[in-house]
């Protein structure tokens, strides 16, 4: 057992408590530096991580922590999202009294999604999805004088609660049949427990869980109202890191850990995957709130990645992990204007963002290469993400309509999206006359988060190969690809 | 570094030009523009005069890895089938950017929108990697959106905003379902078109599965080009749409739509075209006469001109259906004449938009008297638009008639009918009310273009002139490319349910030689 | 001399020269608005020279190559060329194309001088000229052709160039209108010509004429069932150009245009155009009547047959109506129609020799007559109504007589006009062609001609003046006098050369052609030749000049409307022909234009796009009140998700 892989988790938490402390002494004007201080920090983290002292892989704590390729991506991820979402909500500095801790608690969150990515055990599984969703209690109802936050708090508490409470359940019955939680283990009797209906019972209800994680239909419900009520960054925070939390466990269960049950509900998870991408795409025309808006837009997105869990093929999996690292820039890049503007007018209202055309070119460019990326133009990451997708979709289509259907409905699910994406850019090209014509200034943060996602998601849309690469080997270990060849030579699905 | 690489480039080296000009040199941007646009145009003639004719096979080929691991290249090159449509696109590129002065706001983000759209189309039709052909256009089609939403004018702007926004996307992403499936099905993990047909040739995809991909190329990029009945988005669209939008729109990008289908469903997909061409041969009367009908109906000089270009496709799908030699020939000189037909059609309104504030061709009338350059330049264009000898659609659509007839002889004379008769009736009528008789109100007083701003509309009228005097030019360049497409297109498959078709009117069938 | 002519001359192969006078005009036209415009005395010079020189090469050209049989081709240029379709611009230089080069230049010359001074003082006089000079390249182009599609391109520019000419005046709405009628009417022959033409292609893979000649001459049955089919397509092309019923009905409302390019287009050129073409392609209509399956049972007639009957009945209709016209041009208009009725009906009778010999003199007394007509025109100050003139004779002497020797040799006074002659060609082909019904219509239309040409002289030009106008005519100088004097010549002496018996041998393969040889031979030919069309023509003049006199000596108004009541005003009405265009073709296509126009609105972008998309967002609101925000309800739909789930997945 060697400790030495936890590294990262253990700095990131240190660095949590060190701003913590820090918090009591620093002044109450300097607390912004906290924030420079820790996204350094993670910065610093980060090249460590990726660097010279990159990680070896290996497992500690009696294989409960797994340090694999797709664990380190994924990492690799939420640090990055760390950095930039505690970019962006220096902004909201003085609208989140005690920004210390705001700083400290997004931090903590931070360790809990890397453990996410470790986890190779159910119950270290449920503890980390638990660190993540009690610290996301606090964050998205950190603007207590605000009642829309405490409300958004209060339903994502009840949510999370309801969701914890089938998973646990659920991972008991997984034990009570498997007589273990450990992955590897499951995956070796995947066979035998496939008949068993108490572990099939359980497995459903810890997809429960994650599918509330992920706010996939029919555990989607609490996404635009907290997405609305929480502060901008939370929300960022939300749809970029506890997304791609949900999503590493979906991975790493549908994958490596019960790959044959999960292909045998093929059609169930497609019918999902389109059934929320259709309502996300759907419920969102009509929109006015544009941080709403972006929820349901976010549900649209995770319905696009279940279908790369549908498809259940190497190609499935790699896509997965290279739309999550599109779809983190673009959010964070959306995010970061919506927050500059939020913070400015006090508003998310569609018209708030009117004529933003000539109140700000800046944020006007980067929000629309943002709403761009997200519907899917070339050259940003956006597209080739779908394209990903769609490939590995595509692969089964040939044999199974079901497939091929959904590909259909995927594109009026996306065209619809790119219609309200569209909204938004107009609101903020061609205005109504009454529109306001304060200037509103991006500020050093923005400016910088902007910068840096514009350019990740140019360089992953035009130069893909090297994320592609990466998620590449990063699923590499993963057995979906065998698993898929052995389904094809019996394709008697499910039902 | 070939010239095509470099022709694709110069729009974009022209938009960062354009975005390092601050705006205190604001006047430098539509320079910019003018400047690279023009360049390209240069590197145009010279890749359409450099191109050897009669040799088959890609000329000034390029392939840049893009991905090995994905099997996508950045591949271009030149054949008959995109030699003249980069050189139109240039030229067409060139104009619209010269007659964009009339644009107010936001100039900066219109020129580079415009090149966008201008480098985009000149990617998709070089490439030879089918991704990368789709990934210009798209490329090429969010600056349509944004600038019919931004500079569009009219009380209809938003509702055609929607209704193209709403097809154009729908379309390209059924095409893209068709080409993902295409790239995730045929096994060979790519798109270029030269190592897919290879491959393909050996590993021919099941009929089904071949009938589906060629369905959702047809409908997919069909919808981009306004096949009937899912036109209805085109005349609309260009009615609202900045005038240069327009042009680089009806134009260009409409016809990358078409120009995929002959790059890449015609020629890898021989099963398919066996089991669509029935429906296109339908489908096509809808735009020859429907649309050309509709047309005769319009008021507004926009909607008629958008309706018009609608008939004009019809020909070429009719070639299509016909999959012959001369037809598919005749079908890419439509193409070419079209786009500068249209472009010119569209700048000559646009240009009496913005004088008179109008196109409701009750209201004018007079233009030749008042305006006589775009009078005359109208009247010739209109003309060109019902087919008259001289402009380079005679030439494109007598060759379609010539070629389908073997195959589909009453098409030919629906085809003839709709074009030279109500072709005919609707063009007259457009230049009796446009341009004859008494001067309009709103016309009075208003100028006549002078000087330099007269050089677009001349480009492109002499192009016209120039492919309808010499169609040789381009036919001899075209037609080793007609042939391969005809031949893969057709392998295997012959086509005795047309040649029986045939045979009832036309006893002696199509000449031997 | 132009560069282009030295090398042409240089490169010793004469035929090239076609190309010049091909190319002149056109050159001219295009120098106009590229500055010589500027001038007006260079613009007329430099158009005036260019169809000059035209026209002596023309002449030059038909004593090289009229005498050599076949005929000989100028270097062709290539057009297009793909699979069996190959296109060339080609020319062909034989007896037949170079007497009509002749004819064309020549006439051409004539109305550029008469144009100088009729056109004097409007604004567009640069303009005129360069059309006038399309028009005449446009013209040649067909002359010239040596293949199908070539003819059809030309076929076109000359509608496109004409449609410029009538249309001259375009600010004038009926000026306007007239050009638009005549453009589509002739769309819808040229929709014929097209099919025909890709018929024949695609049967014999070839547009040559000389190739196709050879290849039906070899197999007759080429073209199997649709042989007629092909041939009446084509003949369909020529009714739009020559104006045959029911497609004439463009030809008198063309009179919109200035009188010059009246006289140019209804005399010499467009019109005769047709005549021309059918000509060309004689051997394409001459073959056995052959229909598909279905017409066949019919028993369907020859190509030639309905060509006959159409032309009989145009010449016929158009006489009659030409009686109670007042509009001094539209009377010459409908002769014009009458005439070329003439033509078609001896093309239809296997006589194209006389379809062009009467082609050829019909071109310089109409042209006269129009001219006279222009010069009247002008004199009265631009009045047209016969009725308000009278008296010219004093005024304007030259023009009067012009006039004259035109109306008599329309009117194919015996001996002394070239009409006679080739008129009574036309009676000997129809006899020939055993065709009597057709024959007496011929002679019958003899007759109306003389009437209301008489009745157009009476009136117009002796008795008293009617109007102020009439009262101060006066003529107007040596440019639009010299050319009806010019033109006089030939309507008179053209009759005496043997051209009909000439075109038979040299192109259209006539056995044994016999040439008039003494004087008396000659001035009497057709008394020998075709005695019963000589003398009843002849009676027939006489009577319709009896008739016209008794009735038009002196009188200050029509006595016909009165006599003839209701007849006349269906006359006057041109026999309705307009109306069935105006109230029921033209109607019906704007009908389904009207319903697809709704279809298009309402079906596709308001049912399917707007209600589609209203559709949606109805969903989209309905999906969205299940978002209440209300805690209950979700936990509540939370649970049925997670029982529904279950059971699917363990189902």
């Amino acid at each position: 057992m060697n400790s030495a892989l936890l590294l990262i988790e253990f700095l990131v938490a240190l660095l949590g408590v060190g701003i913590l402390l820090a918090d009591l002494w620093v002044p109450a004007a300097a607390r912004k530096t906290l924030a420079y201080v820790a996204a350094t920090g993670l910065l610093l983290i980060l090249t460590l991580h990726a660097g010279a002292f990159g990680p070896v892989d290996g497992t500690a704590f009696g294989g409960m922590f797994l340090v694999d390729p797709l664990a380190n991506y994924f990492k690799s991820l939420f640090l990055v999202v760390g950095i930039l979402v505690i970019l962006i909500s220096v902004r909201f500095a003085d609208r989140l009294s005690g920004y210390g801790e705001f700083v400290a608690l997004t931090l903590f969150a931070l360790v809990g999604m890397l453990l996410t990515a470790s986890a190779n055990d159910f119950i270290l599984m449920f503890v980390a999805l638990e660190l993540v969703t009690v610290t996301f209690f606090i964050l998205v109802s950190f603007q207590r004088t605000r009642l829309g936050s405490v409300e958004a708090g209060v339903k994502y508490l009840i949510f999370g609660a309801l969701a914890a409470a089938f998973m646990v359940f659920g991972i008991a019955l997984i034990f009570g049949s498997a007589n273990t939680t450990n992955f590897y283990e499951i995956a070796a009797k995947q066979g035998s427990l496939a008949e068993s209906p108490v572990f099939l019972i359980g497995l459903l209800l810890t997809f429960v869980g994650l599918g509330f994680k992920i706010s996939a239909v029919p555990f989607q419900m609490w996404t635009p109202d907290v997405y609305q009520g929480a502060p901008a960054p939370v929300t960022a925070f939300l749809a970029t890191g506890s997304k791609a939390a949900g999503f590493v466990l979906i991975l790493r269960l549908a994958y490596s850990v019960v790959p044959e049950l999960v292909s045998r509900w093929g059609h169930l998870l497609v019918a999902l995957a389109v059934i929320t991408i259709l309502y996300g795409s759907l419920c969102g025309l009509a929109q006015r709130s544009v941080k709403r808006l972006l929820g349901y837009s976010s549900i649209t997105n995770a319905g696009f990645l279940l279908l790369g869990v549908a498809a259940m093929n190497g190609t499935g999996a790699t896509a997965i992990a290279f739309f999550i690292a599109a779809y983190v820039f673009t959010t964070l890049l959306v995010f970061a204007g919506v927050t500059a503007v939020v913070s400015t007018t006090d508003s998310d209202d569609i018209t708030a963002f009117d004529g933003l055309g000539s109140r700000s070119p800046f944020l006007a460019g980067g929000l629309t290469l943002g709403f761009a990326s997200l519907a899917g133009v070339p050259p940003l990451a956006g597209f080739f993400g779908k394209f990903w997708l769609f490939k590995a979709v595509a692969a089964r289509a040939g044999a199974d309509i079901w497939f091929l259907a959904a590909l259909l409905l995927a594109c009026i699910g996306v065209v619809l999206s790119m219609y309200y994406y569209f909204g938004v850019i107009r609101s903020m090209f061609w205005p109504r006359l009454d529109s306001p014509s304060s200037r509103i200034e991006a500020g050093g943060p923005i400016a910088l988060t902007t910068l840096a996602c514009a350019a990740a998601i140019f360089v992953i849309g035009l130069f893909p190969a090297g994320v592609v690469g990466l998620s590449r080997q990063s699923v590499a270990g993963l057995s979906g690809d065998a698993v898929i060849s052995a389904h094809a030579a019996a394709p008697a699905s499910g039902h | 570094m070939s010239p095509v690489t470099l022709l694709i480039l110069l729009p974009f080296v022209g938009i960062l030009a354009i975005l390092l000009t601050p705006s205190k040199y604001a006047f430098a941007w539509r320079l910019w523009a003018q400047l690279f646009s023009g360049l390209a145009a240069l590197a145009s003639l010279f890749v359409f005069f450099g191109f050897h004719p009669g040799a088959a096979g890609y000329q000034m080929v390029q392939r840049l890895e893009w991905n090995s691991e994905l099997g996508l290249a950045f591949h271009v090159g030149v054949d008959g089938l995109n030699v003249g449509l980069l050189l139109a696109t240039a030229l067409v590129g060139f104009a619209a950017v010269w007659v964009s002065d009339e644009i107010e706001k936001y100039t900066k983000l219109f020129y580079v929108l415009l090149l966008t759209m201008i480098g985009g189309a000149l990617g998709a039709f070089a490439s030879l990697d089918l991704f990368f052909v789709y990934f210009f256009n798209e490329f090429a089609l969010l600056p349509t959106f944004l600038m019919i939403g931004i500079w569009g004018r009219g009380d209809q702007k938003n509702f055609a905003t929607f209704q193209i926004t709403l097809y154009l996307s729908l379309g390209a992403l059924v095409a893209l379902v068709g080409l993902v499936c295409l790239y995730a099905l045929s096994g060979a993990n790519t798109l270029d078109v030269l190592v897919l047909g290879a491959w393909l040739k050996e590993h021919p995809l099941p009929a089904g599965l071949q009938t589906l991909i060629f369905g959702l190329l047809l409908f997919g990029f069909g919808t981009l080009v306004g096949l009937f009945p899912f036109h209805s988005w085109a005349p609309l669209g260009y009615g609202v749409a900045p005038t240069a939008t327009a042009m680089m729109h009806a134009g260009i990008l409409k016809k990358v739509g078409l120009f995929v289908l002959l790059r890449g469903a015609f020629p890898l997909l021989p099963l398919g075209v066996q089991n669509w061409t029935g429906v296109l041969a339908v489908l096509c009367l809808g735009n020859l006469l429907y649309c050309g009908w509709v047309a005769m109906r319009q008021k507004d000089l926009n909607l008629l001109l958008g309706n018009s270009s609608l008939a004009h496709m019809g020909f070429v799908f009719l070639a299509l259906a016909s999959t012959t030699v001369i037809g598919i020939t005749g079908a890419v000189l439509v193409m070419v004449a079209h786009a500068f037909l249209a472009a010119l059609e569209f700048a000559l309104s646009g240009y009496l938009y913005r004088r008179t504030g109008t196109l409701e061709m009750l209201m004018l009338g007079g233009a030749f008297r008042q305006m006589p350059f775009i009078g005359a330049a109208l009247i010739a264009a209109l003309m060109a638009g019902c087919g008259v000898p001289g402009f380079a659609n005679f030439a494109g659509e007598l060759t379609v008639m010539f070629g389908v007839w073997s195959v589909m002889p009453w098409h030919v004379v629906i085809a003839a009918w709709g074009g030279l008769v109500i072709g005919g009736i609707y063009m007259l009528r457009a230049i009796r009310k446009v341009a004859h008789g008494e001067v309009g109100k709103v016309l009075e007083g208003k100028p006549d273009v002078v000087g330099l701003a007269r050089v677009p509309y001349v480009v492109l009228l002499l192009a016209l002139v120039f492919f309808g005097v010499a169609p040789g030019v381009l036919v001899d360049r075209i037609r080793p490319s007609a042939e391969r497409v005809v031949s893969l297109a057709t392998a295997g498959a012959s086509k005795t349910g047309a040649a029986g078709h045939a045979s009832v009117l036309n006893p002696t069938s199509a000449p031997a030689h | 001399m132009d560069p282009i002519s030295h090398t042409a001359v240089a490169s010793s192969n004469a035929q090239d020269l076609a190309w010049v006078v091909l190319l002149f005009p056109l050159i001219s036209a295009a120098s106009i608005p590229l500055g010589v415009g500027r001038s007006r005395a260079l613009t007329h010079a430099m158009a005036i020279g260019a169809v000059a020189t035209g026209f002596v090469l023309s002449v030059s050209l038909f004593l090289l190559f009229g005498f050599t049989k076949g005929g000989i081709h100028a270097t062709p240029l290539p057009w297009l060329s793909v699979g069996g379709l190959k296109l060339q611009i080609g020319l062909t230089v034989d007896t037949l194309s170079t007497l009509m080069l002749m004819v064309v230049t020549g006439i051409s010359t004539l109305v550029h001088v008469f144009s100088t001074r009729y056109m004097d003082g409007d604004r567009d006089y640069p303009r005129y000229f360069a059309s006038l000079g399309l028009f005449t390249f446009s013209m040649l182009g067909i002359v010239l052709s040596d293949n199908l599609v070539q003819t059809f391109i030309f076929w076109e520019l000359v509608g496109v160039t004409s449609y410029l000419l009538v249309g001259f005046w375009h600010e004038k709405p009926s000026a306007a209108d007239a050009a638009k009628k005549a453009f589509l009417t002739n769309r819808i022959g040229d929709f014929g010509f097209i099919l025909g033409i890709i018929l024949v292609w695609s049967a014999a893979g070839t547009v040559q004429f000389t190739d196709l000649a050879a290849k039906f001459h070899t197999d007759p049955r080429l073209l199997g069932g649709l042989t007629s089919l092909a041939g009446v397509l084509i003949f369909l092309g020529a009714m739009g150009k020559s104006a045959q019923v029911p497609l004439h009905v463009w030809l008198p409302d063309a009179m919109e245009g200035p009188t010059p390019v009246s006289a140019l287009i209804h005399a010499a050129t467009m019109v005769a155009a047709g005549v021309y073409m059918l000509c060309r392609v004689f051997f394409l209509l001459d073959l056995p009547a052959a229909w598909p399956g279905f017409l066949a049972t019919l028993g369907g007639p020859s190509a030639l047959g309905i060509i006959a009957w159409v032309g009989g009945i145009t010449s016929l209709l158009a006489g009659l109506i030409a009686i109670q016209q007042n509009d001094i041009k539209r009377i010459l208009a409908y002769s014009t129609l009458s005439q070329l009725g003439y033509m078609v009906m001896a093309v239809g009778c296997a006589g194209p020799d006389a379809a062009m010999f009467h082609l050829t003199t019909h071109a310089c007394f109409k042209a006269l007559l129009f001219l006279g007509a222009g010069s009247v025109i002008a004199g009265c100050h631009h009045e047209q109504d016969i009725w308000q003139m009278g008296g010219l004779w004093k005024r304007m002497p030259t023009t009067s007589i012009c006039f004259a020797i035109g109306t008599a040799a329309l009117c194919g006074l015996p001996i002394v006009t070239s009409g006679f002659y080739s008129k009574d060609a036309i009676f000997a082909s129809a006899l020939a062609a055993d065709r009597p019904v057709l024959f007496a219509v011929g002679v019958l239309v003899a007759g109306l001609t003389t009437l209301y040409m008489a009745r157009l002289y009476l009136v117009a030009f002796l008795g008293e003046p009617r109007s102020e106008s009439a009262g101060h005519a006066h003529e107007s100088g040596t440019p639009m006098t010299l050319p009806l004097v010019i033109l006089a010549l030939p309507s008179v002496t053209l009759g005496w050369l043997p051209i009909g018996s000439f075109l038979k041998e040299m192109s259209f393969g006539g056995g044994h052609p016999h040439y008039p040889d003494s004087i008396t031979d000659i001035l009497f030919d057709p008394f020998n030749h075709s005695p019963l069309g000589a003398v009843l023509g002849l009676g027939l003049i006489v009577f319709g000049g009896f008739v016209a006199v008794s009735l038009y000596w002196n009188a200050t108004v029509d006595p016909l409307p009165k006599t003839l009541g209701w007849v006349s005003t269906a006359l006057r009405s041109r026999l309705f022909f307009d109306a069935i265009f105006d109230r029921v073709v033209v109607p019906i296509h704007d009908a389904i234009a009207a319903l697809f126009g709704l279809i298009d609105r309402w079906l596709l972008q308001g049912l399917v796009v707007r209600g589609g998309s209203g559709a949606v967002d109805l969903v989209g609101r309905g999906l969205r009140l299940v978002q209440t925000g209300n805690i209950q309800t979700y936990g509540f739909l939370f649970v049925i998700g997670v029982a529904v789930l279950v059971i699917l997945a363990l189902k």
